[in-house]
């Protein structure tokens, strides 16, 4: 019995790895033939001159931009196979603080009030910092990109548990519509079409693989008004496999 | 402030060297730099006002990465820091510290 | 400022990104001599036997076949007559390693190439100014 488990786990470590170093070749030897098409395309434009069919242009420029996305998409996925391989340092961090310089980011580009509240005893914390931020980046991103109305609001809520952090951030957004929920965490599913929004659907698949790096949790609920909430679960102790 | 005492962490990726004082100080500056294990990889820019000839082949030897004249009239240096700034804005350098 | 143009050599095994370094030198009206190799082994061939006249610059690409440019520069560093050529290393890779590396063995300048065409001819631009203000 243990010695098939053994053998199991085996595969397992190999599969693993055998997965995230095809994630990282994909995405990394397509980049050149990507970057030949777009350039191309540019040179094909330039070469056309200024007397051309406004079809051809317009085609032309569809062109550039699927590269564009899929450029995007290369690099979501290298994200994505190096959550666990890399950015794996452990250092003191004020998590108050750094909320803040996330919410700050945002603040001069967008037109949404940010309302901020903190309930945390111990605001220092020794955890993954880059990658604690590359969540909460990537759910504020959301909240703050996928919204129509005109007063935009997102709300930032902490919360300090025996064993972890609650953070909650919500939104006075559209919502998430009920037959998308289950698959908003699966790379590059948009609930728009992506030429409405541009946008490669992967900063929650990240998110939702670092949570499960950590050991916390990520989850969703509607709002009870309209909107999303994204409820974050950050252990504050964390144990790396290997 | 490279080594030492007050030594500056993290350590600079990039430093900026200006030739003119006492030539042999400076020179022996570089060559200290890029003999020093821990900074033998900094990028390295030496400006200098005087007459280049053999400052210049003794840099160049260090693989210098940019040996610049320069006067110091306003225009000159707002002209170099833009151009250097655009230049340091476009390379990459690794995440090690 | 009249000086004389200094020859520059391009290391690179792929034609279009070839194809990119002439078009965005032309755009920016880059006339220096322009000499290519398609990977490290005939790059030094080139070099050591004064198939080309010495370059000042070179571009250096770092995955290539048959020699990478690493194992180029390393071989490149070491040879007298060679060593104080100014190197940019113009690539793909974003490899944390490949950027240690490539500063260890003293490069001027480490660019990643861009996606768009747009900002490679940018990023060419800036390396002009920055070559007239290096008097290269």
């Amino acid at each position: 019995m243990e010695e098939s488990e053994k053998k199991c786990q085996e595969e397992l470590v190999a599969l693993k790895k055998e997965f995230e170093e095809f994630i990282y070749i994909v995405s990394h030897d397509i980049k050149s033939p990507m970057r030949a098409i777009s350039n191309i395309t540019t040179w094909i434009e330039e070469d056309l001159g200024s007397v051309v069919n406004q079809d051809v242009l317009t085609n032309l420029g569809l062109l550039k931009n699927r590269v564009y996305r899929l450029e995007n998409m290369m690099n979501a996925l290298l994200e994505l196979s190096r959550v666990d391989r890399t950015e794996l340092e452990f250092y003191e961090l004020n998590i108050t603080k750094m909320i803040a310089n996330c919410i700050d980011l945002f603040d001069r580009e967008s037109n949404v009030d940010f309302h901020f509240k903190a309930d945390i005893i111990n605001e220092n914390c020794v955890t993954l910092g880059v990658k604690m931020q590359k969540v909460i980046m990537s759910v504020l991103d959301n909240a703050v990109r996928f919204h129509h109305e005109e007063n935009r609001k997102v709300f930032i809520d902490i919360v300090e548990n025996d064993n972890d952090y609650e953070i909650k951030i919500s939104d006075n957004g559209p919502g998430i519509p009920e037959q998308a929920i289950h698959k908003i965490f699966s790379i590059f599913y948009t609930v728009n079409s992506k030429d409405i929004v541009d946008t490669t659907g992967a900063g929650l698949a990240i998110s939702c693989k670092i949570m499960k790096l950590v050991g916390g949790k990520i989850e969703y609920s509607p709002d009870v008004h309209s909107g999303s909430v994204f409820t974050i679960h950050w252990p504050k102790i964390i144990t790396l496999k290997n | 402030m490279l080594n030492g005492s007050h030594k500056l962490t993290p350590v600079p990726k990039i430093v900026l060297i200006d030739l003119n004082r006492t030539k042999n100080k400076e020179i022996n500056v570089l060559n200290a730099i890029r003999n020093h294990p821990d900074l033998k990889s900094i990028l390295m820019f030496v400006i200098t006002h005087s007459d280049y000839g053999k400052n210049k082949t003794t840099a160049l030897n260090l693989n210098i990465a940019g040996y610049i004249p320069l006067s110091f009239e306003i225009q000159q240096l707002n002209h170099f820091f833009s151009v250097l700034n655009d230049y340091w804005n476009i390379i990459e350098f690794s995440s090690q510290k | 400022m009249n000086q004389k143009l200094v020859n520059i050599l391009l290391i690179e095994d792929d034609e279009v990104d070839v194809m990119n370094v002439k078009r965005a030198f032309s755009k920016n009206k880059i006339m220096n001599p322009l000499f290519i190799a398609g990977n490290g082994v005939e790059a030094l061939e080139m070099l050591k036997d004064k198939i080309i006249p010495l370059p000042k610059i070179i571009i250096l690409d770092i995955n290539m076949p048959k020699m990478n440019g690493i194992e180029f520069l390393k071989i490149v560093r070491e040879n007298e007559k060679l060593k104080n050529i100014s190197v940019f290393v113009m690539t793909t890779s974003n490899e944390d390693s490949d950027k240690i590396d490539a500063y260890n063995l003293n490069v001027a300048g480490y660019i990643l190439k861009p996606l768009s065409f747009e900002k490679f001819v940018t990023s060419v631009a800036t390396l002009k100014n920055f070559w007239q203000l290096c008097e290269m």
